[in-house]
């Protein structure tokens, strides 16, 4: 579903050429659950911002869903974006002044779908979520462990190919980070591809399949030494 | 793309103007306030200019006031400071021989004699005059009648009295046909004359009494003398034209130089008239460009702030960009939000400056003819729709840039977490 194929990617520091993303293979299939793990500066975020169409790339192939992203134009990366992923933050980027429900409601306010139905599947994915309850209330007003369960249902709403989670248990004490991780399992369960970056050893090992990534090249990925062990065989 | 009359798309607007009050709030007090004093100002210095007009329209403009002072400069054998006499026959000359002249008001009078009635006594001044003082200067007969021709043809005994005269000398008994003794005469009340004019002017009137100017010429021993007088001119005439030619005249007549600008005295109501009229051109001009300068600051002002507010709201915009907010959508929100912001502060800016004006034409009505030079301040509703429409228009402007800024915001940055 995810066909990454030597993914190059440099920034221009002064007059220093950076290489953040130096040819990066990957293939993630459906209803993968998967970690991308790496040390600052291993180009992880970097990864995950091409990924999410946040970020171009300088060179290499990548399809989502076999749709190639390629030299986007502004509004088509937009509606890509839309339709293919649900982004969740690690600072859970909740719109401080709208209450969880329009918050969960937003992406299918960029899908054009009328206030009624917007705010009956809102309510939908918060019901999932367990925040039925507090749909009404702002992110202020809620805990760091609910305003993350507010943004997965804000990433589930749009209906996306890929959840892409940015560090999303690192504003979070251990209980909740397990509560969350549960939280991604379950949907994972229900066949949602799941794609986490993080750091933390314990939170990656909870994920089906561990990616480890180092200056830029993907040092160790079980599907690869799979493959590779067949080819040897 | 969604047009521009989709209910969601107000909503949400609506709902991010009104979930940050604090920024709205100042925003909009810059360009409520620019049209506010746009609306005051303007209102103010149309009342100014209706004020002017107002006192101008009780005269009669095209009057011309003509008297004399003594020569300044020597001329064919006569030395100068020799006081210049008028006499009925001058006016004569001046009605044959100058052309455009209408009405002509030979004009004498008495200073301050004791008036008595029936043991009541006042000191006004007494005015000889003619029927046609009333089509000239802003005195009214308020009861009975004016001098009339006839009056002044058979130099009746007969006075017309100021309305302070009949105050003091009758209170509220009625004046009608009753004898007044001035300086050992008695003349008899035949009306009661009041000022149009406002405040201490109305008073010099009001102050007076009226007999025709034939009957104070024979009683006083003035037979033939004119203090003064005034005259008006044909309205297709310009005013200056027929004042320079009748100045003239009576320099020729009276043997006074050419050039001695002090003799003959005399005051252009017309050109007084166009001088007023080029100041309120002026006033308007001023007033108008300070307008329109506080107006454009108070619109700098909301560019200003969505600059610094869509600066805020990378992280906003990043987010709503991230959920598949396309460039457009965000660069409309940040137009929309600004034009509905200059546009509904400019309108209460608007109701807030007219109402005040309303609330000034109040009081000044109440005032009544008390204040001088303020009436009616009041502003072209024209205007205030074109003002508002330039408002939505400066909106959007104001909104531009900060538009493009927020639409050029880099995902990948806004969204990083620190």
């Amino acid at each position: 579903m995810i066909e990454l194929r030597d993914i190059r990617k440099s920034y221009r520091i002064g007059p220093r050429k950076l290489e953040v993303l130096k040819g990066i293979d990957l293939h993630i299939g459906k209803g993968e659950f998967v970690a991308i793990m790496g040390q600052s500066g291993s180009g992880k975020s970097t990864l995950l911002n091409v990924l999410g169409i946040l970020d171009e790339y300088d060179s290499g192939l990548y399809e989502l869903d076999g749709v190639p992203i390629r030299k986007l134009s502004a509004k088509q990366a937009a509606r890509y974006r839309n339709a293919f992923i649900g982004f969740v933050f690690q600072s859970f980027n909740l719109l401080p002044f709208k209450n969880a429900m329009e918050n969960v409601a937003l992406p299918l306010y960029y899908q054009g779908i009328g206030r009624k139905e917007r705010n009956q599947t809102a309510m939908q994915y918060l019901d999932k979520v367990g925040l039925a309850d507090w749909s009404t209330h702002l992110p202020s007003e809620l805990s760091g462990g609910q305003n993350q369960r507010v943004a997965i249902a804000r990433a589930l709403a749009s209906k996306p190919k890929v959840i892409l989670a940015d560090e999303p248990t690192g504003a979070l004490d251990s209980t909740t980070s397990k509560e969350i991780m549960g939280l991604f399992e379950s949907l994972n369960d229900e066949g949602i591809s799941v794609l986490i970056v993080t750091h933390e050893d314990d939170i990656a090992h909870r994920c089906k399949r561990l990616i480890r990534l180092k200056d830029g090249l993907i040092e160790a990925d079980p599907a690869l030494e799979t493959q590779a062990g067949k080819h040897l065989r | 793309m969604r047009n521009l009359f989709d209910m969601d798309r107000w909503s949400e607007m609506l709902s991010t103007l009104g979930k940050h009050k604090l920024r709205t709030g100042l925003t909009a007090l810059g360009v409520v306030w620019g049209i506010f004093m746009l609306v005051v100002m303007m209102g103010a210095g149309k009342a100014l200019e209706n004020g002017a007009m107002y006192e101008f329209s009780k005269w009669n403009v095209k009057s011309l006031f003509v008297w004399t002072n003594r020569t300044t400069v020597p001329y064919k054998g006569l030395q100068a400071g020799r006081s210049v006499p008028l006499y009925m026959n001058d006016i004569q000359a001046i009605n044959d021989r100058i052309e455009g002249i209408d009405l002509i008001s030979p004009r004498l009078w008495l200073d301050a004699p004791a008036i008595t009635h029936k043991g009541k006594e006042g000191a006004f001044s007494v005015r000889g005059e003619t029927e046609a003082l009333v089509n000239i200067e802003p005195v009214r007969v308020a009861e009975g009648r004016f001098i009339s021709p006839r009056d002044l043809a058979e130099k009746r005994k007969v006075i017309v009295i100021g309305q302070r005269v009949k105050d003091v000398l009758f209170g509220e008994n009625d004046p009608m046909g009753e004898y007044l003794l001035i300086k050992g005469v008695w003349f008899q009340v035949i009306g009661v004359a009041k000022s149009l004019r406002t405040g201490d002017d109305s008073r010099e009137d009001d102050e007076s009494v009226f007999m025709p100017i034939t009957t104070m010429q024979y009683t006083y021993n003035l037979i033939d003398r004119v203090g003064w007088f005034v005259c008006t001119v044909k309205p297709e005439l310009p005013s200056a034209e027929v004042q320079a030619k009748l100045v003239a005249l009576l320099k020729e007549r009276h043997k006074v130089a050419p050039e001695d600008q002090q003799a003959i005295g005399s005051f252009n109501l017309e050109q007084e008239f166009q001088n007023f009229q080029g100041i309120f051109t002026g006033i308007r001009f001023i007033v108008l460009f300070v307008s329109i300068g506080t107006l454009a600051a108070g619109i700098i002002g909301v560019g200003n702030i969505t600059l610094i507010t869509v600066r805020e709201r990378y992280r906003e915009i990043g987010v709503r960009k991230a959920l598949g907010a396309t460039n457009g959508s965000i660069v409309r929100m940040i137009l929309a939000e600004s034009v509905l912001l200059t546009a509904i502060s400019g309108y209460i800016g608007l109701v807030a400056g007219i109402g005040v004006l309303a609330l000034a034409d109040q009081v000044l009505q109440q005032a009544g003819d008390s204040v001088m030079f303020f009436r009616q301040p009041e502003i072209d509703l024209g205007f205030a729709v074109v003002a508002l429409c330039c408002l939505v228009l400066a909106g959007a402007f104001a909104g531009a840039i900060p538009a493009r800024q927020a639409a050029a915001v880099h995902l990948a940055i806004t969204l990083k977490d620190e």
